[in-house]
């Protein structure tokens, strides 16, 4: 019985013995477990997620240019870059074979010949990039080509070289090639060097706007990247059942532009055959609806492809139409004779002598084509664009009033549509003008202006004295389809409506009875201002010329413009027109928008003082 | 269930000996400590049967919602696949139909056509009933007519996505084979010690310092697998698009 009774209490011993260790090391287990959890001074739960999160940046879609109708200018597409982890490669490795089904070894060499044959790369080159240089350490990252097309990477796969990898990348396409290319600019890739939150740098392709709309708009185009957080294990396998957080990418918006494709193109075959006619430097186009400032055409003869700028020479990679200032001789009549009829000193008919040559303040004019004397109206000395008659109607000005209307015009300041390199002209202020150049002014000599800004001053003498702001941009359009409309260009009135209907009805003189009577349209009036003004040619003697014509339609009520400009011609100046071009040009644009013909005949003012209308140039 | 009790009743009376027997021995607790155990006893096996019932339904649910998961990774797997080779095959018609469509390449589709611009309209007023404008046939308008006789057309022809692919490698090729001279004629100037400088060809990057070397651990695993389930052959275009997991990639 005694046993029993020792024996009892060890067992109870042992067991309150096992209870205090249990509990021991429970308790011992339960701070570890709060030091861990919940205090957790080494922060390694943080250290833990940490390891396991893995950030992945969305890259957005980079927005399109689009022409008026919608139709791609700008776009990006889907490249693949082939690449190979060296490291990872062996020299034979086993394969099912696709006919017998059954797994054979297979000689690396012989795939990666087989992908250069599919490729048509170098098998050398090939065999280069995969198997690395003999020696040499091997690279985790080698490049075999760049940028090919789906189908070529789905050819490259279908060789079944099980070490390849097709690395998506995005590139940007202009399906129009040379059309339009100097507006919509051209995109650069660079490498850019980011130190993170950790202090580590590291380095990565860029790719920005470098010139023209995809400069200027680039903020638009980009969008915003977006983000994806998870946490990944140890093999590299997302956690299914961690949390993921997303920012979506926000991506571009598509920049929608006045441009007619159509017109564009039609501009683009007129200029470019009257540079291969007359051997100019180079040839412009604008074309703008008179009553907006849309601009539905910047054309140039020598015309950058975006998709290779470097093929270019670097003047033409942007549009000669907004970067190039010339003097632009005659068509600088339109401000002379538009302020002076404003202003009341002259009227269409005031009667005037004009000689060949003209002593005024002592200087004189000449008349580019020796002609007898005439006594003509001031219309007739504007349609026979006769500087010596413009000398004298300008000399009833004074020189700021011709000064502050031509700066009121836009002459001497940028004119912003949205490409860089805008050139603003060149205006000095009238108290600096020479003697020579006082009288220079007033026909188009001794300053300079771009073909836009020709453009937006006849824009603003034939829309009813008001001058609306050009306008390239016509909206922006989010990923889900909302338009945003750009505001409509700023207005200002520059002349009465009164002055403009006077200066309409001048400019038809011009091609009825003046130097521009190729620039006629069957069925249609058209009213406009010729020029031909010394130009300083490269070598910087003044023994070039610039020939233009600005020229509206129908000129009762006008809809469209286009300012056609020839640089340095060769050949003879009497053989020098752009009327052909402008005819071009201007039946297109009246025929894709469905202008319907003028009803009413040309209403002309007289050329010369008398009955007799019938001289000699 | 209503048989239990049944049974249990039937069972007692053979157990009870025994346990009569070992209260004896004991003395005076005999009637409860005897009838207690028993009855827990013969409770125990509907009890480890529900345990067993709850072990396996707990391991069943998971192994079903398990299998599918990865039934549902897989089926998402081929439908990003499919989303991917859909998406690429619209890719390519709309850069196809993008140069198709430039005005230079419809000019040319024109003028194959034996096709002319337009000659002057005419119009007809539907209020008034005339017609102004006198309408002149394509041919007879003097633009329209030097057009047509200007055989070849100014603006060059944009490149076919093809021709533009072809072009972009070609470039490629001659830049490799310039560094490829420059590294040549640098390792002859400086000796045999440049493999470093000569390693470093245009256009390749070390994958450390390369943002594209994030997307490594996924591919580099799937192209480690490859070695045994073989990529390329065998497999649609489709399933080659997707990873073995759809590890979440832009």
């Amino acid at each position: 019985m005694a046993t029993t009774h020792i024996k009892a209490p060890r067992t109870v011993r042992r067991m309150r013995f096992a209870l205090v260790l249990v509990l021991l090391l429970l308790v011992t287990l339960m701070v570890r477990l709060v030091w861990i959890q919940g205090i957790d001074p080494a922060n390694a739960a943080k250290a833990a997620v940490d390891a396991r999160t893995t950030t992945q940046v969305i890259e957005p879609v980079r927005g399109d240019i689009l022409d008026s109708e919608g139709q791609v200018l700008a776009t990006s597409i889907v490249r693949y870059d082939l690449v190979v982890d060296q490291r990872q490669v062996k020299a034979t490795y086993t394969k099912r074979d696709p006919v017998t089904k059954k797994r054979v070894s297979v000689d690396a060499v012989d795939d990666v010949n087989a992908l250069a044959d599919a490729l048509g790369l170098d098998r050398e080159a090939v065999s280069l990039a995969v198997f690395g240089k003999e020696g040499a350490a091997k690279k985790g990252y080698s490049v075999i080509t760049k940028s090919i097309t789906p189908e070529a990477k789905d050819k490259a796969e279908d060789v079944g070289f099980p070490y390849l990898q097709a690395i998506q990348t995005s590139q940007r396409s202009y399906p129009n090639g040379t059309l339009a290319g100097p507006l919509l600019g051209f995109m650069q890739t660079q490498l850019k060097e980011t130190t993170d939150a950790n202090g580590n740098k590291s380095t990565e392709e860029v790719s920005e706007g470098a010139e023209g709309l995809e400069l200027s708009q680039n903020d638009a185009l980009s969008g915003t990247p977006g983000e994806r957080v998870y946490e990944k294990g140890a093999d590299g396998v997302r956690i299914p059942s961690a949390p993921l957080t997303e920012t979506a990418a926000v991506d571009g918006q598509d920049v929608k532009l006045t441009i007619d494709s159509d017109i564009q193109w039609r501009a683009m075959e007129a200029v470019m055959a009257k540079e291969k006619q007359f051997k100019a430097a180079w040839v412009n186009a604008v074309v703008m609806e008179v009553k907006t400032g849309r601009i539905l055409a910047l054309a140039d003869s020598k015309s950058m492809d975006p998709n290779d700028p470097g093929a270019t020479e670097a003047k033409y990679r942007t549009s000669t139409t907004v970067t190039q200032a010339i003097e632009p001789g005659s068509t600088g009549k339109i401000p002379t004779f538009a302020l002076a009829l404003d202003k009341g000193v002259v009227s269409p008919t005031s009667e005037f002598t004009v000689p060949n040559a003209l002593k005024i303040g002592g200087e004189t004019i000449n008349d580019s084509l020796k002609h007898q004397t005439f006594d003509m109206t001031a219309a007739g000395v504007f349609a026979r664009s006769y500087n010596t008659g413009t000398v004298q109607i300008g000399s009833k000005l004074t020189d700021q009033e011709r000064y502050d209307f031509m700066r009121k015009l836009g002459i001497g300041s940028k004119i912003d549509i949205g490409l860089n390199g805008a050139n603003a002209g060149l205006l000095a202020d009238y108290k600096d003008w020479e003697r020579r150049q006082r009288l220079t002014t007033m026909f188009g000599q001794g300053y300079t202006q771009t073909a836009l800004h020709t453009a937006s001053i006849l824009q603003a003498v034939a829309n009813d004295g008001v001058q609306v702001a050009p306008k390239l941009i016509d909206a922006y359009v989010d990923p889900d389809g909302t338009e945003h409309k750009t505001a409509d260009g700023a207005t200002q009135r520059v002349i009465s409506s009164k002055t403009s209907a006077t200066m309409r009805r001048m400019m038809e003189t011009v091609v009825t009875d003046g130097t521009s009577t190729k620039m006629q349209i069957a069925g249609y009036r058209v009213g406009g201002k010729s020029g031909t003004a010394q130009a300083q040619g490269s070598d910087g003697k003044f023994d070039q010329h610039t020939s233009s014509f600005a020229g509206v339609v129908p000129i009762e009520d006008p809809q469209y413009l286009v300012v056609v400009t020839m640089q340095y011609p060769q050949g003879d100046w009497r053989t020098w027109s752009v009327g052909d071009t402008f005819t071009t040009i201007m039946k297109s644009v009246l025929s894709k928008n469905s202008v319907a013909p003028d009803s009413t005949e040309p209403n002309p003012f007289k050329v010369f003082v008398g009955e007799n209308q019938k001289y000699g140039w | 269930m209503s048989a239990l009790p049944l049974e249990h009743a039937a069972i007692e009376p053979a157990v009870e000996p025994e346990r009569a027997h070992r209260g004896d021995k004991n003395g005076e607790r005999t009637p409860l400590a005897l009838v207690r155990p028993a009855a827990r006893r013969r409770r125990r096996w509907p009890f480890v049967l529900m345990c067993v019932l709850v072990v396996a339904a707990v391991v069943g649910t998971v192994l079903v919602l398990n299998v599918s998961v990865s039934r549902t990774q897989y089926e998402l797997v081929s439908l990003r696949s499919q989303q991917q080779a859909l998406a690429q095959a619209n890719g390519t018609l709309t850069e196809e139909i993008n140069n198709r469509r430039a005005p230079q390449n419809l000019a040319k589709q024109a003028q194959a056509e034996s096709m002319v611009p337009g000659g002057q309209p005419g119009v007809v007023d539907l209020g008034k009933g005339t017609v102004t404008a006198v309408a002149s046939p394509a041919a007879a308008d003097a633009d329209a007519a030097q057009a047509a006789k200007d055989d070849e057309l100014n603006v060059a022809v944009p490149l076919t996505p093809a021709e533009r692919a072809a072009a972009v490698a070609k470039k490629q090729e001659l830049a490799r084979a310039a560094t490829a001279e420059a590294n040549a004629k640098a390792a002859k100037a400086s000796g045999a010690s440049t493999e470093t400088a000569a390693d470093s060809t245009a256009g390749e990057k070390d994958a450390a310092s390369s943002g594209k070397a994030a997307a490594d651990p996924e591919t580099g695993k799937g192209t480690g697998a490859a070695d045994e389930s073989s990529s390329g052959i065998g497999f649609t275009k489709d399933q080659l698009n997707g990873g073995t997991i759809p590890a979440p990639s832009n």
